[in-house]
């Protein structure tokens, strides 16, 4: 089914909109959640959480990308879920390893700094439109995705030390872009 | 910066984005080898039967002494046996074939115990400090600002992950000197925007840094001093 008729249905609180949003890309967003909960069952809960989500948003939200948008949600919901699950444990992982990497972007920036979290997403994706392809990927399938490092090497042919350097120098390259633009001090 | 910002922020990009990185990736057709196959399995046994030779501490110094030699002062450079796997740019490279000899004459090695509770503290990672056997005897803050020195951090290939951000490094597994695990080194890096090779050793001020490979994490003790005029 095509997705502006899914959000079409979404939009005229037609409960099929569900049905019909799960039967497409429950295995899409069901892979972006087991990334981060390593569970299927978890995974599987939280897509629903996502689909909920989706039907509380829309309307207002008239998302011209569905897939992504689902995405996005199951991304942050699965983020919440696994924070809870490991609130005071320390745990070292992949998704933890992730996170830091981030974190690692905007290290030493003005935390009293506050941005429309939607400026700095255009401003990343200038960025990252303006990044060879393969690194524009490999940092995607990273940090939006959640793929573990092994799985970009699976995925693309790269070899391991390949990747790792092409995020790295992506992750200081973003860094740079930010500070020129005043986003970190 | 709010922490979580840059997440949600990489979570808002242009669905552009996020689709073309789901799209399956194009991957070149597979070349036949045809008649070339057997060529190809004879250079890999060649290579093999090279490579468990170079196991042998004796061979391994015959090759590596000729290999590796240091110029002047100025521009001391360690070299190294650089293979580039297919079809990788040279920043890309894992070097093979890259080997510490044995320790000099007059030179000791000392395990550098790491501390538990320091951040950071792996215990699959060794720090070994090379230095002149007339230093034994000296505490750790002397040992701080004498020259001569190599500290080397060396662990197993395959058992370290990467990104912790305690400067581990990929090292593989090669052979024991003076009764300490030996491993080759690779990696090519950029550190403040300079593209450094293994083996480039670099002055900065009255330290002079040699890059052992792995990538440089922020605030972690990257600086290894070493001896003039040291062979290997």
């Amino acid at each position: 089914m095509d997705d502006h008729l899914i959000v079409q249905m979404f939009r005229d609180r037609d409960e099929d909109a569900l049905a019909a949003a799960k039967e497409k890309y429950e295995k899409y967003l069901t892979y972006i959640a087991n990334n981060v909960l390593h569970d299927r069952g978890e995974s599987e809960e939280c897509v629903s959480d996502a689909l909920l989500a989706a039907w509380e948003s829309i309307p207002p939200q008239n998302p011209d990308n569905l897939k992504t948008y689902l995405g996005k949600l199951t991304r942050e919901i699965a983020i919440s879920r696994w924070r809870k699950n490991t609130s005071g444990k320390r745990i070292r992982s992949d998704l933890v390893r992730s996170l830091d990497e981030i974190e690692e972007i905007v290290s030493g920036g003005d935390p009293d700094s506050e941005f429309e979290e939607a400026e700095l997403s255009r401003e990343i994706s200038r960025f990252l439109f303006s990044v060879d392809e393969d690194k524009r990927n490999v940092f995607i399938r990273r940090y939006w995705f959640y793929d573990p490092v092994k799985n970009i090497c699976r995925r693309y042919g790269f070899g391991k030390s390949k990747v790792l350097m092409m995020l790295k120098r992506t992750r200081d390259d973003l860094a740079r872009y930010l500070k020129e633009r005043g986003y970190l001090k | 910066m709010k922490k979580d910002v840059m997440r949600r922020a990489i979570g808002g990009i242009d669905p552009r984005l996020v689709e073309s990185a789901d799209a399956e990736p194009v991957k070149a057709p597979r070349k036949s080898l045809g008649f070339k196959r057997v060529a190809v399995i004879a250079l890999a046994v060649v290579l093999t039967v090279c490579g468990l030779l170079m196991l042998n501490a004796n061979v391994r110094a015959a090759v590596l002494g000729f290999v590796l030699n240091w110029e002047d002062e100025e521009n001391v450079r360690i070299h190294w046996n650089v293979e580039s796997e297919e079809g990788e740019p040279a920043d890309a490279v894992d070097i093979h074939d890259v080997a510490f000899g044995y320790l000099p004459e007059g030179y000791v090695a000392h395990d550098i115990p790491g501390d538990p509770d320091l951040e950071g503290y792996d215990p699959r990672i060794r720090t070994v400090r090379i230095m002149p056997a007339e230093y034994e005897g000296m505490t750790e803050g002397e040992l701080s600002s004498v020259p001569d020195q190599i500290i080397v951090y060396i662990s197993r290939a395959g058992d370290i992950d990467w990104g912790y951000g305690n400067g581990s490094y990929d090292l593989t597994y090669m052979s024991k000197i003076n009764g300490m695990d030996a491993f080759m080194v690779h990696q090519i890096y950029e550190y403040e925007g300079e593209s450094y090779e293994v083996g480039d050793i670099m002055f900065s001020d009255d330290k002079i840094t040699v890059n052992i490979g792995g990538i440089w994490e922020p605030g972690f003790d990257e600086t290894i001093k070493i001896a003039e005029g040291m062979t290997w």
